[in-house]
């Protein structure tokens, strides 16, 4: 109920922040969602807090010249839900489910994609996109692919004095159509199962470009490859959506728990993945 | 163990500055509830799974048993002490829960009308399924939700009526 | 003056109470704020089952902030008390174990006491705890009330063998056996209620405060029975005599049950203030998570189930055994609850010739079983509507139709179990009272759309979904109980179970009821108003409704079991008659007419052919109160106490129906509708009682959908927060379809019978019965709760002869 004492410091500017990220026993705060719960827990006992809340230039969603989306790290899930990026299909799907209002209300994009939960539903979404991450540190910027970005449970390729400042969509087009279906777990809200779907068909009738990822199943959020071979070439019938959804899990150790054991999540995986994807298409009229 | 600084903040709640210097673990809950005394706000949970602890910030409703104190430094907090209009009479919200039957022991109604707040704020004519949604962050033990969604469709249309709600003289009335 | 009282029994006015709730004005026990209060927090066990082979507290001793740390020894306190024996003094043995104040030498359950600290803030009390070495002698653990009796399985306690509390029987076993033998039918099944988490949404808590200079404690405690629980620290635990202990329950933030009971806390706090001297009060409140290991938890019954009949729908028998866990130490009445509440019920609201149950009271390494919401009602609905639908599902008749042919007539009451269900080893019966279950049955029935159900079905086949409709023909009984019955030489609660009401016309015309009941949510200081009003002529806001405090309240037996509004409410009307009563003798007086000639319309006492002669009980109450003026013998004042025992229970029924889909593909299920109609006699304020019944339904579905207390093998909660534990949420309930019938109890006055569990009696079963439905196309008989979707999904795949 009570965290352990630490001391705490605000950040007036992201280079004050980026002096004191990476010393030892100090964690980064923004909306404080996932890192509160720990902490009262006493789970997570860090010695000092930087709370980079206040930081202006880590909010808000701009458009860039390129079309592409860059989402301020310091942007919560309602900003999220009220700007531009709510046209992606699946990102409108995702926001509206993601915790209640009031964890929408302060979680924020950079802080669900630092923490990595194994359930979080958003780098899912941001695999699926094919998202770039944007980090700075004392010693410069660093662009990450969200493909390879979250590693393991908790953990993903940021380093230790890192922050992450942006999140970047690639601009929207209208030969995609995307999707999110969730399976959740009742008590804590978080997904059993969560899918990510976009699938693209540029020109004729078959998918030439799929990202699919998963949420939930395995240690991580992550792409479900076998699944995007297996649409490419595809028309899209319910026959070979139902097949190429069968590899939901391929490769992957999928959890089990008191409300998922492995074999239902491994069901459930391929059943959502196939409701996302028939979702997705049918966007795309 | 090392030393722990207290720090100082100042925040205006439900229209009054105030101030105090607390420890930086001390959630925005305890501050509201032990340090300014607005026990209104209530901790139903360790998880911030319930609700019951909900204020609103500049409008938005927060969960306050998951926010430091020196988070909400600056802040504009209102709590349910400070859902009553000046002259004593009951926001939309009160009368709505009062006139349904949308409480019964009170422990999740403070949480559950700031939560509502932020719905009507954004939303003047919420369907069931929007309220259902809205407060489900929101635990009730009592009332199955049933009363609560008819409390905050009553509100919602006494709020579009535009009559700031009055407050019956008697309860018989 | 006497404008025309509105008279407000039986309409829905607002409550009283709400004020002081939307304003953020309650006051809640952590609300209380005292000077020098210091705070308390106490180290839990981490093990299910340990011996306790020593504990250091030194460090924690030089943490700072803190005041005192306490462990199991230096407390000379009893343990607690087991106030409800099964079989009372029928001579069945109890294997008593209860909790102490804090644990001595061996812990029974993850989250049992062990060590407390005393501290000048909550955060050191709490830091101070990781300071305590407790060095524990780790022991197996059994957690399966079934298994826990088995040879050679853990054991527990040394004076209970096997892990046996208690062995109890009900009812008629020769003449079931041979009904079994004779039956055309016999159906067999295993049930399995499932162990809950009550999870009121305010915690528990207390305030011990010890007062040197008079050498009295005051205790304030989260509670549905102070009165109770001054009598039970003083007389059982602490010693302490009772005049020297004052107990009050300040509002309080939901209960179901768990707030009824005798806890180590209570104890505790009063012992830390003493001990910590300077007469400073000591706060204990637990958290969420702690509570789940420091209040009770409900149910978690393993039931063997053989019901038997005629091909034509005729029952004829019911058969049960039942396996009761009840932790790893006895809660207060944790022993009543599947004895005199669940087996003496277990014919429902059918004529069951031959009915037989034994039951056993088994320890386990689990936290405390007692009363939640329903207590051993919901159980035996459960047990005996699941039996009715395999019963119906055997032969091959409609559900409905067998229940019709097996309800109790209309014209059968009182009704006196021919199995003997209702007569307690003393001999002393209760009967069902009153009943009339057909039209309550067919309202619901029609309002469902019972006739239509297997269009429904086949509509949402084509959806992916298994539609199911479930019937629960409950019944309840309720406002327990004639003291003769419960009391001592008959059941086995240690105690009468008596109401108690105080009511004072003051001076100034205003009224001052004080209740030995305890509200927790359900309205009381509203719906005594209500009575009192209509009984007096006096207008509601006249009236102030005063308990939860030993210090100004008559003794009384508190809230639960559906008890308040008969046996309270009629404990006020016994007052108010006396009131009247002696109003009238002195209005006589005033009037100088003789008492006879007097008579009584609202506030007016008029003297008969003489309309103009007549007085209000405003000014009886003035020149009465004042006394100047007094007919010979009596007293000045109106003021008038009674106590009243209830010749019987009350047995509330109804009918109601859940709807369920099941995503065959997912094995998610979710309730679509649910039409529920009541029957609970007379209603004071029918809002109140449709709000009683809506939390009630949504707690019984709660159960039969997603809420499951789950352990694992070594006796740890797996299932132990809110992260795992899933209460419902607005979004996963419908809006119920209530309707009613009205049956009035003969019982009391009013007509009234109790509706505070009904909702959650009657909602598992009807939503474990519709579920089953759902799935009975598949093949499936019968699936246990909670219908999560693993388990439907697991249970459709073993159907399809693949996996499982
Ligand atoms: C009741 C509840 C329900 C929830 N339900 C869901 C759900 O259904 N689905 C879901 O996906 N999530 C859910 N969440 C989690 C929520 O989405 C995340 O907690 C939130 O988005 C994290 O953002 P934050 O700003 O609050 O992070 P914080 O808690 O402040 O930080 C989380 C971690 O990220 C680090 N961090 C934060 N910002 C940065 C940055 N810019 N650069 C580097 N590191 C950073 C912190 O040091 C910390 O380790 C739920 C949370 C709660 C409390
Ligand atoms: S106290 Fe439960 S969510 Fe805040
Ligand atoms: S009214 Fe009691 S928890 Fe909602």
């Amino acid at each position: 109920m009570i965290p352990n004492l630490f001391d705490y410091q605000r950040a007036a500017s992201l280079d004050e922040a980026l002096a004191l990220v990476g010393s030892p026993g100090t964690k980064v705060i923004a909306g404080g969602m996932s890192l509160l719960p720990l902490m009262k827990l006493r789970l997570a006992n860090p010695e000092r807090l930087v709370d980079i809340g206040r930081l202006a230039e880590l909010k808000g969603v701009r458009e860039l010249p390129d079309g592409r989306l860059a989402i301020g790290a310091l942007t919560t899930y309602s900003e999220l839900a009220v700007s531009p990026a709510r046209h992606y299909g699946l990102l409108g799907d995702a926001l509206p489910d993601i915790g209640d209002v009031q964890v929408r209300n302060r979680g924020t994009v950079g802080g669900a994609v630092a923490h990595c939960d194994p359930a979080s539903d958003l780098p899912a979404v941001l695999l699926a996109l094919d998202a770039e991450i944007v980090a700075r540190s004392k010693r410069g910027e660093n662009v990450y692919a969200a493909d390879g970005f979250f590693t393991g449970a908790f953990s993903t390729a940021l380093a230790e004095d890192e922050l992450i400042t942006e999140i970047r969509l690639p601009g929207p087009r209208d030969d995609a159509g995307s999707a999110y279906a969730s399976l959740a777990q009742r008590a804590s809200g978080y997904s059993i199962v969560g899918v990510a779907a976009i699938v693209i068909k540029e020109g004729g009738s078959a998918i030439t470009k799929a990202g699919i990822a998963l949420t939930g199943v395995g240690d991580a959020p992550y792409r479900a490859k076998a699944v995007e071979a297996a649409l490419i070439g595809n028309e899209g019938t319910p026959e070979s959506i139902a097949e190429a959804a069968t590899h939901a899990s391929d490769g992957v150790t999928v959890n089990g728990d008191i409300h998922a054991d492995s074999e239902y999540r491994t069901a459930m995986a391929v059943a959502y993945t196939r409701r996302a994807i028939a979702a997705a298409l049918g966007r795309l009229g | 163990m090392a030393e722990h600084m207290t720090e100082h903040i100042a925040l205006v709640v439900n229209g009054t500055p105030r101030e105090g210097d607390v420890e930086p673990r001390r959630m925005l809950v305890q501050f509201l509830r032990e340090d300014l005394e607005l026990t209104g706000t209530h901790v139903g949970c360790d998880t911030s799974q319930c609700g019951a602890c909900t204020v609103t910030i500049d409008g938005m409703a927060i969960k306050s048993c998951t926010m430091l104190a020196v988070q909400a430094d600056g802040a504009n907090v209102k709590t349910i002490e400070g859902m009553q209009a000046a002259d004593g009479s009951l926001h939309a919200l009160q009368e709505g829960f009062w006139a349904k039957h949308g409480l019964q022991c009170g422990f999740c109604t403070p949480g559950m009308i700031m939560a509502a707040s932020d719905l009507l704020a954004r939303n003047a004519d919420p369907t069931d399924d929007e309220i259902r949604h809205a407060i489900e962050g929101n635990i009730c033990r009592c009332t199955g939700y049933h009363n609560i969604v008819l409390a905050i469709r009553e509100a919602a249309s006494l709020v579009r009526a535009g009559a700031s709600a009055p407050t019956p003289t008697s309860i018989t009335a | 003056m006497a404008t025309a009282v509105q008279d407000v029994l039986g309409t829905s006015v607002r409550r009283t109470e709400d004020p002081r709730f939307i304003t953020g004005k309650g006051r809640y026990l952590d609300d209380i704020k005292l000077t020098g209060m210091a705070h308390l927090a106490i180290l839990r066990s981490p093990y299910a089952h340990a011996n306790i082979r020593s504990i250091d507290t030194t460090r924690a001793k030089t943490m700072p902030g803190v005041i005192a740390v306490i462990v199991g020894a230096d407390i000379p306190y009893n343990p607690l008390p087991m106030a409800w024996p099964a079989g009372g003094a029928s001579g069945l043995q109890n294997n008593v174990s209860t909790p102490r104040t804090l644990a001595t030498d061996s812990v029974k359950w993850t989250g049992e006491g062990v060590t407390a600290v005393v501290a000048e803030t909550p955060e050191q009390a709490i830091d101070a705890l990781e300071a305590i070495d407790v060095d524990y002698e780790p022991l197996p653990a059994v957690v399966d009330a079934e298994k826990a009796t088995q040879p050679g399985a853990v054991q527990l306690h040394e004076n209970a063998p096997n892990n046996i509390v208690f062995d109890w029987t009900v009812g008629d076993k020769d003449g079931t056996e041979k009904a079994l033998a004779e039956a055309e039918v016999v159906v067999r099944e295993r049930l399995v209620n499932h162990r809950l988490i009550p999870n009121p949404m305010e915690v528990r808590g207390d305030i011990g405060w010890y007062n040197p200079g008079t050498d009295e404690y005051t205790v304030w405690m989260s509670s549905q029975t102070p009165h109770i629980q001054r009598l039970l620290l003083t007389a059982f635990v602490t010693g302490i005599p009772e005049h020297k202990v004052r107990c009050i329950s300040p509002d309080v933030g939901g209960a179901f049950g768990t707030k009824i009971f005798c806890y180590a806390d209570m104890a505790l706090v009063m012992f830390a203030s003493k001990l910590i001297g300077g007469g400073r009060p000591v706060k204990w409140v637990e958290s969420r998570r702690e509570s789940y290991g420091s209040t009770i938890h409900g149910r978690d019954h393993i039931t063997y189930v053989e019901i038997a009949g005629r091909r034509d729908g005729t029952v004829t028998g019911v058969k049960v055994k039942t396996f009761a866990n009840l932790g790893g130490r006895l809660s207060t009445i944790g022993p009543g609850i599947p004895t005199t509440l669940y087996g003496r019920v277990l014919s429902g609201c059918y004529k069951i010739p031959n009915v037989y149950a034994e039951v056993t009271g088994v320890y386990t390494n689990t936290t405390f079983v007692d009363a939640y919401r329903g207590a051993g009602r919901p159980e035996a609905t459960y047990v005996i509507e699941r039996a009715m639908d395999l019963f119906a599902n055997e032969i091959g008749m409609d559900r409905a139709e067998v229940r019709r042919k097996n309800f109790i007539p209309k014209d059968a009451f009182p009704y006196d179990n021919p199995s003997g269900l209702g007569t307690a080893v003393n001999g002393e019966k209760i009967y069902v009272d009153s009943g009339d279950y057909e039209p309550a049955m067919d309202m619901a029935l029609k309002t469902a759309g019972y006739a239509d159900l297997e269009a429904k079905r086949a509509e949402a086949k084509t959806r992916g979904k298994l539609l199911g409709m479930g019937l629960s023909t409950y019944i309840e009984v309720c406002g327990v109980a004639p003291s003769k019955w419960i009391g001592a030489v008959g059941e086995g609660w240690g105690a009468a179970m008596w109401e108690s009401s105080n009511v004072k016309v003051h001076l100034t015309g205003k009224v001052i009821v004080t209740m030995g009941t305890q509200p927790q949510g359900q309205g009381h200081e509203t719906t005594y108003a209500q009575i009192v009003s209509h009984e007096l002529g006096i207008p509601m806001d006249d009236i102030v409704i005063q308990h939860s405090d030993t210090q100004g309240t008559p003794f009384g037996y508190g809230s639960y079991g559906s008890r308040t509004s008969s046996v309270g409410s009629t404990a006020a009307i016994k007052a108010t008659d006396k009131i009247k009563d002696k109003a009238r003798r002195y209005a006589a007086h005033m009037l100088e007419a003789s008492v006879d000639d007097i008579e009584v319309d609202g506030a007016e006492y008029r003297v008969k052919g003489s309309p103009d002669k007549k007085k209000t009980i405003q000014e009886i109450a003035f020149a009465l109160d004042l006394g100047f003026s007094l007919p010979a013998g009596m007293e000045p004042y109106l003021d008038e106490t009674a106590y009243y025992d209830t010749p019987n229970c009350t047995w509330p029924f109804g009918t109601h129906i859940a709807i369920v889909e099941v995503d065959e593909e997912t094995g998610e299920t979710d309730l679509v509708r649910y039409v529920a109609v009541d029957d609970v006699g007379k209603k004071i304020n029918p809002m109140i009682v449709d709000g009683q019944l809506h939390g009630g339904i949504a707690q019984g579905v709660g159960q039969a959908l997603w809420e499951t207390a789950v352990y694992d093998d070594d006796g740890q909660l797996l299932s132990g927060s809110m992260m795992d534990y899933a209460l419902p949420r607005a979004s996963w309930l419908p809006s119920f379809e209530l309707g009613e019938t009205v049956t009035p109890s003969p019982v009391n006055p009013l007509g009234v019978k109790g509706v505070g569990e009904a909702g959650c009696i009657a909602s598992t079963a009807a939503v474990a019965n519709a579920v089953n439905d759902a799935l009975s196309p598949l093949g499936i008989k019968h699936l246990d709760m909670p219908f999560t979707a693993q388990k439907v999904w697991h249970a459709i795949q073993a159907t399809k002869g693949g996996r499982a």
